[in-house]
């Protein structure tokens, strides 16, 4: 009797170990993916390397680079070409950079809305990562969730008034200005507020334009904010409340898009939908297309799905959750919906996968150098969730007609130092002389880069292409031709005095408008 | 009048104070992983999902409690062990947590096949064990 037990029991033993090996090696055989020698590059452009998606991940790749700040003196490297300084530092967490008419410097800084709920074991042990991710050390949390407006009244690159504009805000990221109005969106909201360029203070309180889809959930919460051309039109980020759409599709109305909202009454409509979790919004002065940065999903490998920027169209469809990258079906999104993987279009430029592209913004009319002088920044927070770190930089993708032309450069670089972040890159923009302005959400910093030349205020100013471009966008729309006509003007005598006050260095700001975005926690991831 | 059976030939059979409890509790939790999984893979509803990463969870703690206490007993030699079922057992309690690891991925994929296949053999080693168990204790021999 005995004898038969232990047979039986050896049989289950031999069948069980017999199935988790299979596993374990079909599991092996999914990691051949990836690994350290993979060439990230194959994966940045318009037609990027994508190998088969990995289901099977008893152990996702994490590799999570310990926060350590900057100590005095150190900053990140730049370029050939560049300089680099501290613009602002003692910030609390800065995401987006936006300059006002007048070269005025808003710092959006924010914290993830608290209380999220947490559905599964994973929730928390994800949490905990990104909790090491994001630094901050001990100690009790600095206040934050403000925006501070830096003033560099002589133009000489360095911030000569400091004043926080707004403060106790909920969870800001992106802002607009027009027409003596500040917008500002919050997580779940798009508020704005009576503000004239110039003033250091707002006291009057927000009234609400239109909502935004919010918590409790809200896994990717920075809403960011952009300007069209015309003047007429608010375009605000809306990301998804999960990375895959495991909490379900209900959760995701509304999200994973980009809303289109009338300035006058507050209307809305999704103008573009497929968008994991988009960033950066931000228009080509060359094409007035409105572009951005959008954060793939997770946890298909190391090497999927790359990150990317995209030219914006009206009404279309980028396929997330149920594919990537065109008609890439992701097979965890079950029931499948091919009709819309059908419909699904192909991003423009893939920046390689998990660099968590959080900012962009567009160096027409900037001061930098030559090799810098028509494209787009692109900042990378960097990888949490791959074996090997991914991004922790600033890219410089070359343009051509208002397309993606050429291999991304690495501009700045030096956040990432033996596995250890000194700053993690989120924001971009460019300040009002002209240069680079890179927000440092880890190290607390803003960083300004510049023409190593000294040529910063004798750069050609190309604001006038950008408006020109506005123009040409505005001509195309007979219906608001009037209105637009009439806030073109009111554009242009902004500049002019903006010329006056500032010696012979004309501004390099577009418009009013000039919105850079950036990031967040997450996961992004 | 007088018992004619004890369930324990000797009292120092009787296992440690949580033990029994502890291990059916654990074998509850991970049957009912079978049947959250198969209510997902029915619905689609992704709350089915997430109640089996729970069920897991909860079935390694209880199940993880019951292993200590079943190594203090050994300690105390307060019972010799039955192989068998103990490899049975640890095998369950293997399989659960990798189970739990592949639970933890998202969507369909991470149930369909390999996280329900799991589940079904997790219960299916566990009636293993419990008709070993079943026939270990009735052929005891007298004492």
């Amino acid at each position: 009797m005995m004898i038969s037990n232990s047979l039986s029991a050896r049989a289950m033993l031999v069948s069980s170990a017999a199935v988790l090996t299979l596993m374990l090696a079909s599991s092996d055989a999914g990691h051949a993916q990836d690994s350290g020698d993979f060439d990230i590059t194959r994966q940045i452009g318009p037609d990027p390397y994508l190998p088969e998606p990995q289901y099977l991940n008893l152990l996702p790749s994490v590799k999570v680079a310990e926060v350590i700040g900057w100590a005095e003196g150190q900053t990140p490297t730049v370029a050939e070409g560049l300089t680099i300084t501290a613009y602002a530092t003692d910030l609390v967490n800065p995401r987006t950079v936006h300059t006002l008419p007048n070269g005025d410097v808003l710092v959006v800084q924010s914290r993830a809305p608290e209380d999220k709920p947490q559905y599964r074991p994973k929730d928390f042990i994800r949490n905990w990562i990104m909790a090491f991710a994001a630094g901050g050390g001990t100690g009790p949390d600095r206040d934050t969730n403000l925006i501070t407006l830096l003033r560099d009244t002589d133009r000489d690159g360095v911030v000569d008034e400091r004043h926080d504009l707004l403060t106790d805000l909920h969870s800001p990221f992106g802002v607009a200005w027009i027409d003596d109005t500040l917008y500002v969106a919050e997580a779940d909201e798009v508020i704005s507020y009576p503000y004239v360029l110039g003033e250091n203070t707002i006291t009057a309180e927000p009234t609400t334009l239109t909502p935004l889809p919010g918590g409790p959930l809200n896994h990717h919460w920075t809403k960011d904010l952009a300007l069209s051309p015309d003047g007429t039109m608010l375009y605000a980020s809306v990301g998804s409340n999960s990375n895959a759409a495991e909490n379900g599709m209900e959760a995701e109305k509304g999200r994973a898009a980009i809303w289109e909202i009338d300035r006058a009454t507050g209307a809305s409509r999704i103008y573009a939908s497929g968008l994991r979790n988009p960033n950066g919004l931000t228009f080509n002065p060359t094409s007035g297309q409105l572009w951005a940065v959008i954060n793939e999903r997770d946890e298909l490998g190391p090497n999927l799905v790359p990150d990317y920027m995209t030219s914006v169209q009206d009404g279309a469809f980028y396929g997330w959750p149920y594919s990537y990258f065109g008609d890439h079906v992701d097979e965890r999104v079950y029931p499948p919906r091919p009709d819309l993987v059908a419909e699904a279009i192909a991003p423009d430029y893939a920046l390689s996968s998990h660099v968590a592209a959080l900012g962009l913004v567009f160096t027409d009319g900037a001061a930098m150098p030559d090799a810098y002088a028509a494209g787009a920044f692109v900042g990378q927070r960097g990888s949490w969730n791959r074996d090997e770190f991914n991004g922790y930089k600033v890219s410089y993708v070359p343009f051509t007609n208002g397309v993606p032309d050429g291999m991304a450069q690495d501009v700045v670089t030096g956040f990432l130092v033996n596995d250890q972040a000194r700053g993690r890159p989120v924001g971009l923009g460019i300040d009002g002389t002209g240069a680079l302005l890179v927000s440092d959400d880890a190290g607390n910093t803003l960083w300004r880069v510049a023409a190593a030349d000294g040529s910063v205020t004798e750069a050609p100013v190309d604001s006038d292409r950008i408006t020109a471009a506005s123009e040409a966008v505005v001509e195309d729309d007979a219906e608001v031709e009037a209105e637009t006509e009439t806030e073109v003007e009111t554009e242009t005598e902004t500049e002019t005095e903006v010329e006056s006050e500032a010696d012979e260095v004309a501004p390099v700001m577009p418009e009013d408008e000039t919105p850079p975005a950036e990031p967040a926690p997450l996961p992004q991831d | 009048m007088t018992p004619t059976r004890s369930y324990y030939g000797v009292s120092s059979d009787i296992p440690l104070p949580g033990l029994t409890t502890f291990t059916y509790f654990s074998a509850a939790f991970l049957a009912l992983t079978l049947v959250t999984d198969f209510a997902y893979m029915q619905t689609t509803v992704l709350m089915w999902k997430d109640f089996s990463s729970w069920l897991l969870l909860f079935g390694l703690i209880a199940g993880g409690i019951a292993t200590l206490l079943w190594l203090i007993s050994l300690a105390l030699k307060r019972h010799r062990p039955e192989w068998p079922i103990v490899g049975l057992n640890a095998a369950v309690l293997i399989i659960a947590f990798i189970n739990s690891l592949l639970h933890a991925g998202d969507g369909w994929t991470s149930v369909v096949p390999w996280g329900i296949g799991l589940s079904a053999l997790t219960c299916l080693l566990m009636l293993g064990s419990a008709a070993l168990r079943r026939r270990a204790t009735y052929n005891r021999p007298l004492r």
